[in-house]
């Protein structure tokens, strides 16, 4: 017998080796779990339709404080051009004094290979779905809320990346998991975007610096549309719920390139409750730094 | 696998998921004990990683594709749970019963036992690759694509993990030539 195959006779041999038999008890316990587990929403949809109350908003009012007070700590060292204030690894998740809490995305190298943190604050935390290239920064509430309220921005890795059709982006017919309709990455995101039928440019493009990196940001009006990205690799687009439209927002988008990656951040709302959530989003952007 | 059961299962539908589970639990578990060496953890990480692709059965839009997304959930779920519990992953193995009065016994639990050993050693990711490639059956493109991973990089990391277990076998079978008194 060559080596070769004994070689594979033995890896064959050692892989069959034990029983693949779930445990009924271990199957048993998922049935029973799920009884009790509810099924998310995506990532990417608008997460939320209820109106804030006044007390949420005095609340979120603190938050954005105690938000640019851990910022500006954070970037002015930065600015003097005395080092970053995140050249020491430190450990992920922590806690600061003012209740931020830092992830670190090296904790999920294996699927979001940009290295970088933020601050959180209490009330928000992070949704890894393990999807290659995806991390969703959410407003969970603290206590954490019901899905139903929780909001959100979107963190996608652009590489190979795929974006909707834009001859059929535009439209509240349900769609369909068809790759077909998504095409090329375009060299200028925010000429596609602000060129999108139905679309109204609110500001921009125009410069924004994420983590000491200048970056390009827009925020448009859009009607009822169908997801944009389509990640490399994965199964799904992001963004639609269950119909594959998401309703008419009004939206964020910020692009930076560094460290050999495009960040995509996008961030939508009903155009009622954009302003105040997206204050907190941006306070949360610029917290970023790039490791 | 049942695209109409992947479908009701989505959106929200208990027994079908509960079928899904009977129809995909033993191929998952397969996985989990081989990638992480320990049934007793793989049971764990196959709890976690079935109920959470309960969880996140809405963000599946192509039913097709349910087995290979059920294998990244699950092998996301062993790169999770493994580094918690490996101070207490067991570390003997019991070897069958019906292979001990085997002429070739002696070989055969040498070799397995080095190949056990070699791939302990390996990082969760090429043993991911290793296993969704030999014990499933998938070829390269679909373990890169279940994995989310690049073909160049899941070809990479069966590279090495087929390295370091023909290493071993290749030790394992000189060991045995100097112990038989004839030269490696």
């Amino acid at each position: 017998m060559s080596d070769d195959r004994a070689f594979e006779r033995a890896t064959d041999d050692w892989l069959a080796d034990g029983s693949d038999r779930t445990p009924a008890s271990a199957v048993d316990a998922v049935l029973l779990a799920i009884k009790t587990t509810p099924q998310e929403r995506d990532l990417g949809i608008p997460w939320r339709t209820n109106p804030m109350s006044n007390r949420f908003r005095l609340a979120a009012v603190a938050v954005i404080a105690v938000i640019a007070v851990g910022v500006l700590a954070l970037n002015l060292p930065r600015a003097g051009g005395v080092g970053g204030p995140g050249s020491s690894p430190s450990p992920s998740p922590s806690s600061s004094p003012s209740s931020l809490t830092v992830f670190d995305t090296r904790t999920i190298a294996t699927h979001f290979p940009l290295a970088m943190k933020v601050s959180l604050p209490a009330g928000w935390k992070t949704i890894d779905d393990g999807i290659v290239g995806a991390l969703g920064i959410v407003h969970t509430g603290d206590p954490e809320g019901p899905q139903s309220t929780w909001w959100g921005a979107d963190l996608f890795l652009v590489e190979e990346a795929q974006i909707h059709d834009p001859s059929d982006v535009v439209s509240n017919v349900p769609a369909k998991p068809d790759r077909t309709r998504f095409v090329a990455w375009p060299t200028d995101f925010f000429a596609y975007i602000a060129a999108l039928p139905g679309i109204t440019v609110v500001s921009g493009p125009e410069p924004i610096n994420v983590g000491g990196v200048a970056g390009t940001q827009i925020v448009v009006m859009t009607p009822p549309m169908h997801p944009l990205v389509w990640l490399k690799g994965d199964f799904a687009w992001m963004g639609g719920g269950a119909t594959g439209v998401d309703p008419a927002q009004e939206r964020r988008f910020v692009i930076v390139t560094t460290g050999g990656h495009t960040l995509f951040v996008q961030f939508g709302d009903d155009a009622s409750t954009f302003d105040e959530r997206d204050a907190e989003v941006r306070a949360i952007l610029a917290s970023i730094t790039f490791e | 696998m049942d695209r109409d059961l992947v479908e009701r299962a989505r959106s929200g539908d208990q027994e079908a998921f509960a079928d899904l589970v009977h129809q995909v639990s033993d191929s998952l578990f397969g996985v989990a004990r081989r990638i992480l060496r320990d049934p007793g953890l793989a049971e764990d990480v196959l709890q976690n990683a079935l109920v959470t692709i309960w969880r996140k059965l809405p963000h599946l839009r192509e039913p097709d594709r349910f087995e290979a997304w059920a294998y990244r959930i699950l092998v996301h779920a062993c790169y999770a749970d493994a580094p918690r519990n490996r101070r207490w992953a067991a570390t003997v193995r019991v070897l069958p019963v019906d292979r001990a009065d085997e002429a070739d016994d002696y070989r055969s639990i040498s070799d397995r036992d080095e190949l056990e050993r070699a791939f302990r050693h390996l990082p969760l990711d090429q043993r991911a690759v290793f296993i969704l490639h030999h014990h499933v059956g998938l070829p390269l493109v679909a373990v890169a694509e279940a994995l989310g991973i690049p073909d160049g990089t899941a070809r990479s990391r069966l590279h090495y993990a087929t390295r370091a277990l023909r290493t071993a076998f290749e030790a394992s079978r000189a060991q045995i030539k100097v112990q038989e008194g004839r030269p490696a």
